[in-house]
């Protein structure tokens, strides 16, 4: 091969996939299309070969998870034995509170219908967070709408088939949703800024009422056989509406109001990131540990206040808005059965 | 037709694709994804020199890229250029060992890693850049370097090229 050619092997290579990059930002409808159009054909071929490969799969899980699922096993059963009781607290709390909103006259909160889903496939390669689910447009899977497992905000999904669907992950740097940042304290059972002061009473034969997040049952977070918990938790100097003093100015301002930005996926070692759209005193009085929820609104592909995560760290910085990384509440990384939200904005609804 | 590189090439594609977003998708040595498609971009390039290595990138790139939903266009355009290189710098060296052939794969699979992460930084969105990126380039290197013996053979089969004994 002479010199030429090979020069215009290499231009016309990187001419054309520039053209494609080009064409994939300008075009984004044609570029969907044509992989949607893929995937319908593609499907059968995957379907195939997830079948004849799964023995190898199993193989493999079994030689390399072994031990991790042994410990696992044995950590959700003491999980579900606390949670069993958890559960006819909570319901009770719920049913007081749904009471409380009715004697209000507020509304009780959207009922959004959910689609369950197995997860079944996870990202092909390393620079890209997405899962596959087994539900599709047979069950009315739309690409933008929320997905959720029982600890928050999972992903959204970002392409759809018959029997199936890719969600991106919050993590993916592709993802971009609004969400809001709410004080911990606004929320019993969320673990608190650092002032507060939690006070663990053990008793014997009273109501078993623990708190899943602040891991008040122990260091190993299981309580020991025959004794019972009493937590209470109390948020002295940071409740809503009290002042805290900002970082570095000298100054005070309101916490718990609302301070809402967009949520950015990093990778799947980097936390996500909240730019916060205002540079003002209350973005800055965020504090480790206060919730994260999406903010829903009219155009916002999520339903307001689906949990996301917590505060994992605040990034202050001179004469900008503030950063902040957030601990995401689902765990990525073993996610087995989500639930998708059949939940469309309100722009797209045109109500 | 069926003698033809480009048709034996796509229909390695396909196969390789439907053994990357199953199998591949699973198994995860310390945690990252092996990449076959690279895989099979560079082994072409080390079996049929720069332009075969080029354009077999090119067509596993745009499959590839077909059922992810990073930006288009952008395996290609790595995966051409790495395929390109490793026939190039195949090229360059004097009756080539088996193992030198695995090496070949092995490097031209971790500079891929690090040519998308550059290529995404700079088409975005970014993703940082960190430790994590030498660890994934190192794993993916040694895996596609361990699987290169058995994937030359079908690369030579797609080209059509015998295998010269000396």
């Amino acid at each position: 091969m002479n010199r030429f050619t090979r020069r215009r092997v290499i231009v016309l290579l990187v001419l054309t996939s520039v053209l494609l990059i080009t064409f994939n930002s300008t075009s984004t409808g044609l570029i969907g299309n044509t992989r949607t159009a893929f995937g319908y054909v593609f499907r059968p071929f995957k379907g195939a070969t997830r079948v004849v490969t799964r023995p190898v799969r199993n193989a493999w899980r079994g030689v390399t998870n072994y031990g991790e699922l042994e410990r696992d096993n044995l950590n959700l059963r003491d999980q579900l034995a606390r949670q069993v009781g958890n559960a006819a607290a909570a319901e009770a709390f719920v049913q007081e509170h749904n009471e409380l909103l009715k004697l209000q006259q507020l509304p009780i909160g959207p009922s959004i219908s959910t689609v369950i889903a197995q997860v079944i496939g996870t990202t092909p390669r390393g620079d890209q967070q997405t899962v596959e689910i087994n539900q599709g447009t047979r069950r009315g899977v739309r690409v933008g709408m929320p997905v959720v497992n029982g600890s928050g905000l999972v992903g959204r999904v970002t392409a759809v088939f018959p029997d199936g669907a890719i969600v991106r992950l919050i993590t993916d740097p592709q993802f971009v949703l609004s969400v809001r940042v709410t004080c911990a304290s606004a929320i019993p059972g969320i673990i608190g800024p650092p002032t507060t002061t939690t006070s663990t009473t053990t008793t014997i034969a009273s109501p078993v009422i623990t708190d899943p997040v602040a891991g008040a049952t122990g260091a190993d977070g299981t309580p020991s056989p025959g004794t019972t918990s009493t937590t209470s938790t109390v948020y002295n100097a940071f409740a809503p509406g009290s002042t805290v003093p900002i970082a570095g100015s000298g100054g005070t301002a309101t916490r718990c109001d609302r301070e809402t930005g967009s949520i950015r996926g990093r990778g799947r070692s980097e936390l996500p990131l909240i730019g916060l759209l205002n540079d003002d005193a209350i973005s800055r009085a965020i504090l480790v540990g206060d919730q994260v929820v999406t903010a829903g609104g009219t155009d916002s592909l999520a339903p307001p206040n689906l949990p996301v995560g917590r505060v994992g760290r605040v990034v202050l910085r001179r004469g900008d808005s503030p950063v902040v990384e957030v601990k995401l509440n689902a765990d990525l990384a073993h996610l087995n059965f989500v639930e998708v939200l059949l939940y469309l904005p309100v722009s797209e609804v045109g109500g | 037709m069926l003698r033809r590189p480009w048709f034996r090439l796509g229909a390695v594609a396909l196969v390789l694709l439907a053994i990357q977003t199953t199998l591949f998708a699973e198994m995860k040595p310390f945690g990252e994804t092996v990449d076959l498609m690279v895989l099979a971009s560079v082994a072409t390039g080390v079996v049929g020199g720069s332009q075969f290595g080029a354009l077999a990138g090119f067509i596993f790139g745009i499959a590839f890229d077909l059922v992810l939903v990073t930006p288009f266009g952008m395996s290609p355009l790595v995966y051409g250029l790495v395929g390109f290189l490793a026939g190039y710098t195949q090229s360059l060296t004097f009756q080539p060992t088996w193992y030198l052939h695995s090496a070949f794969v092995a490097a031209g699979s971790a500079v891929a890693v690090f040519g998308l992460a550059i290529v995404q930084q700079i088409i975005g969105p970014r993703a940082p850049l960190g430790s994590e990126l030498v660890q994934t380039a190192m794993v993916v290197g040694i895996a596609n370097g361990l699987i290169a013996p058995l994937a030359l053979p079908v690369q030579r089969w797609c080209l059509g090229i015998k295998r010269v004994i000396a």
